[in-house]
């Protein structure tokens, strides 16, 4: 990919909490429209990686390129506008609003320009209408996690960080969320998908970053990562196995 | 109706007639003066605790700059009381400024550091190496100005102010989103809301409100003292009255004024160190078990409380 396509870059980035290094120069990029899966065992900076394009907190060092704008350490806010959103690991809905309080309020304050889908599109998408006049408190974990979709979707984003979304869901849930995911991707949304489950992640993308210990040990398509030596050492045990 | 129609005709409205005629049938003048003082603090500090969950515990501080604000503008410049009850805003205003950097604080953290800052801002005042400016320790007078129909009127205006001010919280997409940051602030900065000027404005009204309240009050009682204006107990009642009724409504800092104050007129007044313990423990049990106050009671079954 040339510096071009590129719409996510992330160069050489470092991520410091006192003297640990959660992220220690990572490197990687996500064309517009593309899905990229992010991979790697517990603790081995998945999360931190999204909270530093998200803006969350600005990196120890390395810069992140967005649409070939410099945007380190922004506010998520303005990289909201500029239509970067994301969902969280575990969900973070607004408890005390209404699902379309939720949905609207991201849309009123992230919207960039009309939205290609309405609320009502987004809240149908998402399977969300029948709970949209319901306290976001009253929803169960996966509708939780469904609803942090749809408020990122409602500010008609260009790049969507998903954080282990699939975690927790059941058969058909996985089913149908892969399947969302995949309709956002071909819609020209690009999506950096953090998944522990392969199963799920294979269903929405080929092309796979791995992380061990905030370093990157592969770069290709997960097929190949099953087979790569390091990926299978580091994942010995966990979920790799399994999926 | 639109529901702020309906917050202003079910609760405002009742309220601001019966504070306007009450002086002509009842003589206790200062009582119903306190009454209103105390509407527009519980509303005022609706306006930042509910919409935005921080707790001010150091809230009279802008009251008492509002008091001092107002009494040193008709001392040293003379200015008619109009003017000075704008100083006494604009002082609260520039105190809220200063105190902008404590809204990264969170929680217990914030409160603390809100009645330092409080009891910092007394000490300056009642400091008597100042007593040129300030008086000092000594107290104020402002009998040239005394005008006490007038300031209580004043003071029904500010409540409304600070009512109008929820009222319109409530019932906007700028309060919605208020009440998004209160719930999660990373999620509303991820939905696009600018989460600190956003805080920052309504922290800045609900100064505003004080001050302003703090003004019309040294105008009213026109003698006072340092431990007047900036009486711990101010900030602790007009938040457990908020808190009792229940934040975020226009209803419950209404409902928390009339049955607490209330309270504390009828038996209170005797024993007035009893109640500052007595209510200082129910904020705690009230934040603890009643977050939502006592309305929450009706309107967990669904019903919108205005
Ligand atoms: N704010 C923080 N302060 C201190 N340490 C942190 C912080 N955030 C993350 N870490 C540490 O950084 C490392 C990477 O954490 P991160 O949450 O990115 O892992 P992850 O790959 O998402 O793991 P998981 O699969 O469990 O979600 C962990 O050791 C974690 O304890
Ligand atoms: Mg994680």
């Amino acid at each position: 990919m040339s510096h071009k396509d590129a719409l996510l870059r992330v160069e050489q980035v470092v991520m410091r909490f006192g003297g640990f290094r959660a992220l220690d120069g990572v490197s990687f990029r996500v064309a517009a429209g593309e899905a990229l899966g992010l991979l790697g065992p517990n603790g081995s900076g998945k999360t931190t990686c999204i909270n530093v394009i998200s803006g969350v907190y600005p990196p120890s060092a390395g810069r992140v390129f967005f649409a070939d704008r410099d945007i380190t350490g922004k506010a998520p806010n303005l990289l909201a506008r500029m239509g970067i959103n994301r969902t969280f690991q575990s969900p973070r809905p607004f408890l005390s609003l209404t699902v379309r309080e939720n949905v609207e309020l991201a849309a009123a304050y992230g919207g960039r320009g009309s939205l290609p889908m309405g609320i009502e599109d987004i809240l149908d998408f998402l399977e969300l209408r029948e709970f949209a006049e319901k306290p976001a408190e009253g929803l169960n974990s996966a509708q939780q996690k469904r609803l942090d979709l749809a408020r990122a979707l409602a500010t008609n984003p260009r790049l969507v960080l998903i954080d282990e979304i699939a975690a927790g869901l059941n058969p058909l849930e996985l089913r149908k969320m892969a399947q969302c995911l995949r309709a956002l991707a071909s819609r020209g949304i690009a999506l950096l998908v953090v998944e522990h489950l392969l199963s799920f992640l294979e269903e929405v993308t080929d092309r796979v970053i791995v992380l061990n210990a905030g370093r990157e040990i592969f770069e290709g398509s997960l097929r190949a990562a099953r087979h790569d030596q390091e990926v299978i050492r580091v994942f010995l045990g966990t979920a790799a196995h399994a999926g | 109706m639109p529901n702020y129609v309906r917050d202003f005709v079910f609760v405002l409205l009742p309220l601001l007639v019966l504070l306007g005629v009450l002086p002509f049938f009842y003589r206790n003048e200062l009582l119903l003066f306190n009454f209103t003082i105390y509407f527009a603090l519980a509303q005022g500090l609706n306006v930042i605790y509910g919409f935005t969950g921080y707790l001010p515990f150091g809230y009279v501080g802008f009251f008492g700059v509002g008091a001092y604000g107002f009494a040193l503008a008709i001392i040293h410049l003379t200015t008619s009381p109009a003017l000075a009850l704008a100083i006494a805003g604009l002082a609260a205003l520039v105190l809220g400024v200063i105190l902008i950097p404590l809204l990264r604080l969170s929680g217990a953290y914030f409160a603390i550091a809100n009645l330092a800052a409080a009891q910092a801002v007394y000490h300056i005042v009642s400091n008597p190496d100042l007593q040129d400016i300030t008086k000092g320790p000594y107290g104020v007078s402002l009998a040239n100005v005394f005008a006490p129909r007038l300031s209580y009127y004043s003071a029904l205006a500010i409540t409304a102010l600070a009512s109008v001010v929820v009222i319109w919280f409530r019932n906007s997409r700028f309060g919605l989103a208020l009440q998004a940051i209160r719930d999660d602030s990373l999620s509303a900065a991820m939905a696009g809301i600018p989460v600190v000027r956003q805080r920052t404005i309504a922290w800045l009204l609900s100064a505003l409100i004080a001050g302003l309240t703090g003004g019309v009050f040294a105008w009213h009682i026109s003698v006072f003292y340092p431990e007047t204006a900036f009486d711990i107990s101010i900030s602790i009642f007009a938040l457990v009255f908020a808190l009792f009724g229940g934040a975020t409504t226009l209803l419950g800092p209404v409902i928390g004024v009339l049955l607490l104050y209330g309270l504390y007129n009828l038996i209170g007044i005797t024993i007035p160190q009893y109640f500052q313990l007595i209510y200082g423990i129910l904020i705690v049990v009230l934040v603890l078990f009643l977050p939502q106050g006592i309305v929450s009671l009706v309107s967990r079954r669904g019903i919108r409380v205005p």
